[in-house]
């Protein structure tokens, strides 16, 4: 074949799909329309964060009378399976046993008493909880079935936060409570050196929300420890061309010293910027993504595929207990829900029309807008579960739901199961 | 970027584009979305937009990273006639193309499309692919060849 003629028949072929598209006027309407959503849809996406690097913003939270709680006990439910992979469970009995597990009540560090609450999850696997001392809080940072822990009591009419936690060291924010999620946060942090020690204050002045305004508020999240200090991201909630990255750092080894801060760069607001393991990926305004190594900040190379997956993303986030990417593409609550391994470039689909997933090994757990449902990607069989948990189910090891926010009843603390308790195989229903 | 600019530019090369993207991921409401949505994109960002030298190569660029996302959304890796523009003459041409062009590898399919539809030199499909001007002679080499082959297939089948 002839170019030209390839030209011709190329020309012709494409011409055929020319349709006239809306107007102009449509286009920059629509582009106003999602600047002004993402807004609240960062909000969405500062969930991802919560879960993803566990930033856990004290939530106003009422004392509640005690009551009398079931015996404590991370067993499995009577219904469930010992052996994970037991078979012969129908899906109903699958489903049952997933729902019973994540009804029962977690054991908590002793040192909370019978009606404490799970906070959160850090990156590390540590779990946060908390529980009312008289009218203080005391929260408490711990392995899931390990009674020891980093602990640290507020004062009258405080909250703390757990941010960051290696083997030893705990670092918690303490301020005053939040009337809600869009007031300042403002308060200080301070260190446990070790189970039992008391707590001393790093920063007397910190802030994880900065204002009340939407335009200029900025976040402070993925908080970590390495190399003796504790590292931050801070971020403006709102898209503009002044948005920038920063990074913020405090060595642990002081006491009541100043944070410093350094600028990553200028980040595209329409683009969530993504950690993965000790990189940072950033969607610059030039519509590029640069990669740069938390460690010593030198450039990195992008993992294989990265900017071709991720461009269309509409929100990402870390997952717990995989080294993967979870991204989704669309919009809230028709999102369809993919997984990324930078290590290798590769993706697959988790699910689709859902508001929220987490993976870990073969299973998707999924909050879609008909509730949640348990999908296994071996077999491909789904079912649903009959939880109306309101907060992320994080698949792992342990699986963690965190109890309702920001108002945890004792009845509903959130609770913590060892995978290897449930069934992780889906039959065909 | 002001705006009787971007209209000016959306209304001139909405189409062209449309039938570009097209040809790239073979379904035609998808191109249609996926250059909306680049046009969204770049309304977004329209102060830097601007200053961007070739402000439709970014556009074809957005418009089919996001088709690619879609299709993996959807599985919209079409089959012969689906997602296909029928209307018009020369149909039968026109679905044997398709046919042909879904069996590209698709770095030869882009190369193919940006060079002989969009008539861009080798070397501006070499910057818009990524990848060296020798690369881009093999992709269009190997790709012609191929759709040489399928479609004069095709139109052996035909006669038989």
């Amino acid at each position: 074949m002839r170019d030209d003629d390839l030209r011709a028949r190329l020309g012709a072929y494409a011409e055929a799909a020319v349709a006239p598209g809306p107007a102009p006027s449509q286009i920059r309407a629509r582009a106003g329309r999602r600047r002004t959503a993402r807004l609240g849809g960062v909000a969405v996406l500062g969930v991802a964060a919560v879960v993803a690097a566990v930033v856990l913003v004290p939530p106003l939270v009422e004392r509640q009378a005690p009551v009398a709680a079931p015996a404590p006990s991370l067993a499995p439910p009577t219904s469930t399976p010992t052996s994970p992979m037991t078979t012969g469970l129908t899906c109903t009995q699958v489903a049952a046993a997933w729902d019973n597990a994540l009804a029962a009540r977690p054991v908590f560090p002793a040192s909370l008493g019978p009606d404490a609450w799970l906070r959160g999850v850090l990156p590390t696997g540590q779990l946060v909880a908390s529980a009312w001392v008289g009218d203080q809080q005391l929260t408490a940072v711990y392995q899931a079935g390990v009674q020891a822990s980093l602990s640290v009591l507020t004062g009258a009419g405080e909250t703390a936060a757990a941010l960051a936690a290696d083997a030893t060291t705990g670092v918690f924010f303490i301020g005053a409570q939040a009337a809600d999620d869009s007031e300042p946060t403002r308060g200080r942090l301070v260190v446990v050196d070790g189970p039992g020690a008391p707590p001393r204050v790093l920063l007397r002045e910190f802030w994880l929300r900065s204002s009340t305004d939407l335009a200029t508020v900025r976040m402070r999240t993925h908080f970590k420890i390495a190399d003796g200090k504790l590292r931050w991201l801070d971020w403006p909630q709102a898209p503009g061309p002044d948005a920038v990255l920063r990074l913020g750092e405090v060595p642990l080894n002081e006491t009541d010293t100043v944070a410093t801060t350094q600028t990553l760069g200028r980040i595209d607001g329409t683009i969530p910027f993504m950690v993965w393991k000790d990189l940072l990926l950033r969607h610059t305004p030039d519509g590029a993504w640069e990669a740069v190594n938390l460690g010593d900040l030198a450039p990195a190379t992008l993992p294989p595929g990265w900017a071709a997956t991720l461009d269309g993303a509409t929100r990402g986030g870390v997952p717990s207990g995989r080294d993967t990417v979870i991204f989704y593409l669309g919009d809230d609550p028709h999102s369809a829900a993919w997984e990324y391994d930078p290590a290798t470039g590769g993706t697959r689909q988790l699910a689709t029309d859902v508001r929220w997933v987490s993976a870990y090994q073969n299973l998707v757990v999924a909050h879609t807008v008909d509730g949640w449902l348990l999908r296994d990607l071996a077999t491909g069989h789904t079912v649903p579960l009959a939880t109306q948990a309101e907060r992320p189910i994080l698949l792992g090891d342990p699986v963690v739901l965190l109890p309702p926010y920001p108002t945890p009843a004792p009845q509903t603390p959130g609770t913590v199961i060892d995978w290897d308790t449930l069934p992780h195989s889906i039959p065909d229903c | 970027m002001d705006t009787d600019a971007f209209d000016r530019f959306y209304a001139e090369r909405f189409g062209v584009l449309v039938g570009q993207v097209y040809a790239l991921c073979g379904n035609r409401a998808v191109a249609a979305d996926c250059v909306q949505e680049a046009f969204v994109r770049a309304w977004e960002r329209r102060a830097d937009f601007a200053g961007y030298a070739n402000k439709e190569a970014w556009i074809r660029t957005v418009a089919g990273r996001l088709s690619v996302s879609r299709w993996r959304r959807h599985r919209l890796e079409v089959g012969l006639g689906e997602g296909l523009s029928v209307a018009g003459p020369d149909v039968a041409e026109r679905l044997a193309l398709h046919a042909a062009l879904r069996q590209l590898p698709v770095q030869q399919r882009h190369a193919v499309v940006l060079h002989y539809l969009v008539d861009l030199p080798v070397a501006a499909v070499a910057a818009e692919l990524g990848a060296g001007e020798g690369t881009v002679r093999v992709w269009l080499s190997r790709g012609r060849a191929r759709l040489s082959q399928l479609l004069e297939d095709k139109e052996h089948d035909h006669a038989r």
